[in-house]
């Protein structure tokens, strides 16, 4: 009888327990998120496989969006880093490439690029701002990744304008952008707000917790790209904060001048030269191209706290949370701002994304041979001097 | 013989004169450079350094920002270049409306954006500069604000009135190529009239006069 009853399923009359969530449980689920996560990686690597016939789409996207950049393009600095490190042999255009190639239209409203649409409803809507961070400029864009201005929507936009980086996808993105501002205006932004509310050492001390952790990403990452350097610094800042900065609440190594650039699989996937692929709009994680999503996923294999079972894994969760919280509250008057002068805001945040992921690759180097013109004012046009006081 | 010999100094002396244009221009090259790297490193924190004066009022420190950013940065230059392809078209006797315009609404938009840049000493790590002679000054700022280093680079040109600030770089993004995306954007929704601009910044200016308390200076 007692051992009928120990083994009963349904002991109390006829109904199934309801269990109590204990650590136990997520021991024992975690394995399968942990082989859900390299199944994902897996994916994300046949992805890369696929890429130039399925991240880009028709060749001929390749043509306008990319011009110039390959290594074959002949130019000194196409085609490399500045140290020395192969660049993506395809790279969507800079704001300056775009404006060179506006000037190449002068018309503004001439060769539209089949891979861009024009149709796209204006739907930009409203609110305000948002993403996630993961790497140092995608959170500035993201950073920037905003409000929406009421009267937005791309009636008819330049050439130039479109040329940033190549969205197939424009229509759905759109309404994508547009979900992810009521969630940003719902939930993130007045997060954000909190979270600056906070007392200014208390959230330095976050920030400079959830910074720690990613270190190991960031180290990982510089190897892959050959940037030893970087993944010294990256591995001393961690190990410096982790111990006498308290788990990095004290920002310790910085008196070392151990101070690292954040880099992500997706800048390095931009230095192994795969090309950035059709831009998406991720609700909740912001802007993002087929190579960065790609890397965000190959990121969280990556990341050695996924593997520092339940703990690490929550300590990533929280860093990014932070993260992203930390990045918002710094934006929000940038995205007030962006929100009531960028005429169309789905377009300016893409543009905004892919200049500050281009930086991010080439780790803060200027492009100077690409840099647009400031030409001289006419004569007719220029101001009288100022009076003499 | 003589022939020979004229021959050969006259080569000889091209190639003097030659090595001596190019000693020279290089040499004016690095002074321009110097020059713009000692500017930035003298007037960039002193603008900075007063979006951080808590002894001053909001309109105060308004206004005593926009003043010191007009004498750094070639806001004229500026407001031609973002009008991009439309520049050349833009109506002469509305030119003056939109210059004044330009300057008020640049200065807002500036503050926003380095308003996050406030902090201690502006550090120029190194310079370049570009094919137009334009020196390019890559300069690190400890901010307070954030508690980490942020990163930004400076453009500027050397004119008649000294080196000037014609663009700079935020998180990546340059300012006034932004800028110029955006005003062209407009114009081109507002069926190509490039006075629309001019309503656009002026609506810009109102609202962050009425949300932000913000004077142009």
């Amino acid at each position: 009888m007692d051992r009928w009853a120990r083994s009963d399923p349904f002991p109390a009359g006829g109904q199934r327990p309801i269990p109590a969530p204990s650590r136990n449980f997520v021991q024992r689920v975690s394995p399968g998120l942990v082989m859900a996560r390299r199944l994902a990686v897996a994916a994300s690597l046949a992805c890369i496989g696929l890429w130039p016939a399925a991240a880009v789409g028709p060749e001929a996207c390749a043509a306008p969006t990319l011009q110039g950049m390959g290594p074959q393009s002949g130019h000194p600095h196409n085609g490399s880093l500045p140290d020395g490190r192969a660049l993506a042999k395809a790279r969507p255009l800079t704001p300056g490439q775009a404006d060179q190639a506006g000037a190449d239209d002068p018309g503004g409203g001439g060769d539209a690029h089949p891979c861009q649409s024009r149709t796209a409803e204006a739907d930009t809507g409203q609110a305000d701002t948002t993403q996630e961070d993961r790497g140092q400029v995608e959170t500035a864009v993201g950073e920037t990744a905003l409000a929406a201005s009421p009267d937005a929507g791309p009636a008819s936009s330049p050439a130039n304008e479109l040329t940033d980086t190549p969205d197939p996808f424009e229509p759905m993105n759109r309404r994508m952008f547009a979900l992810h501002m009521q969630l940003d205006r719902a939930l993130i932004a007045p997060a954000a707000r909190g979270f600056r509310a906070l007392p200014d050492p208390v959230r330095l001390s976050l920030n400079s917790a959830a910074s720690n952790l990613k270190q190991p990403l960031t180290a990982i990452n510089s190897l892959l790209q050959g940037d030893g350097p970087n993944a010294g610094r990256a591995t001393g800042r961690f190990l410096v904060n982790s111990t006498f900065g308290l788990a990095g609440l004290f920002d310790v190594a910085r008196r070392f001048d151990l101070e690292s650039r954040d880099e992500d699989f997706g800048q390095t996937l931009a230095v192994w030269g795969a090309a950035a692929g059709p831009y998406l709009f991720v609700p909740g994680m912001g802007p993002s191209t087929l190579r960065d999503q790609t890397g965000r996923f190959v990121n969280a294999g990556l990341d050695p706290l996924n593997y520092a079972g339940v703990s690490g894994e929550a300590a990533a969760a929280i860093a990014l949370t932070l993260r992203v919280l930390d990045v918002r509250a710094d934006a929000l008057e940038v995205a007030e701002e962006l929100d009531a002068t960028a005429p169309d805001l789905y377009l300016a945040v893409r543009r905004l994304y892919a200049a500050a992921r281009d930086d991010a690759v080439r780790n803060g180097q200027v492009d100077i041979d690409n840099l647009p013109q400031f030409e001289d004012i006419p004569p007719e046009l220029q101001a009288p001097p100022e009076p003499a006081p | 013989m003589i022939r020979l010999f004229l021959r050969d100094t006259t080569a000889v002396l091209r190639g003097l004169f030659l090595a001596l244009a190019v000693w020279s221009a290089g040499a004016a090259q690095a002074q321009a450079t110097q020059t713009a790297e000692e500017f930035v490193r003298t007037q960039a924190p002193a603008a900075l350094a007063a979006l951080n004066n808590s002894r001053l009022t909001t309109t105060d420190r308004t206004r005593e920002f926009q003043r010191l950013m007009t004498r750094v940065a070639d806001l004229d230059r500026i407001a031609f270049f973002v009008l991009g392809r439309y520049g050349r078209t833009f109506p002469r006797d509305r030119y003056p409306e939109y210059l004044q315009t330009f300057r008020e609404y640049a200065l807002v938009v500036y503050q926003t954006q380095l308003d996050q840049y406030r902090g201690d000493a502006v550090r120029v790590t190194r310079s370049e500069s570009d094919r137009s002679g334009d020196t390019i000054v890559y300069t690190q700022i400890p901010s307070k604000a954030r508690g980490e280093t942020l990163e930004a680079v400076w453009r500027v040109r050397t004119g008649p009135n000294g080196p000037r600030v014609i663009d700079v770089r935020v998180f990546g993004v340059w300012l006034a190529i932004q800028q110029k995306s955006d005003f062209e954007a407009v114009i081109n929704r507002a069926a190509n009239r490039p006075e629309a601009i001019i309503a656009h910044m002026r609506n810009f200016v109102a609202t962050a006069q009425a949300e932000r308390g913000w004077r142009p200076g």
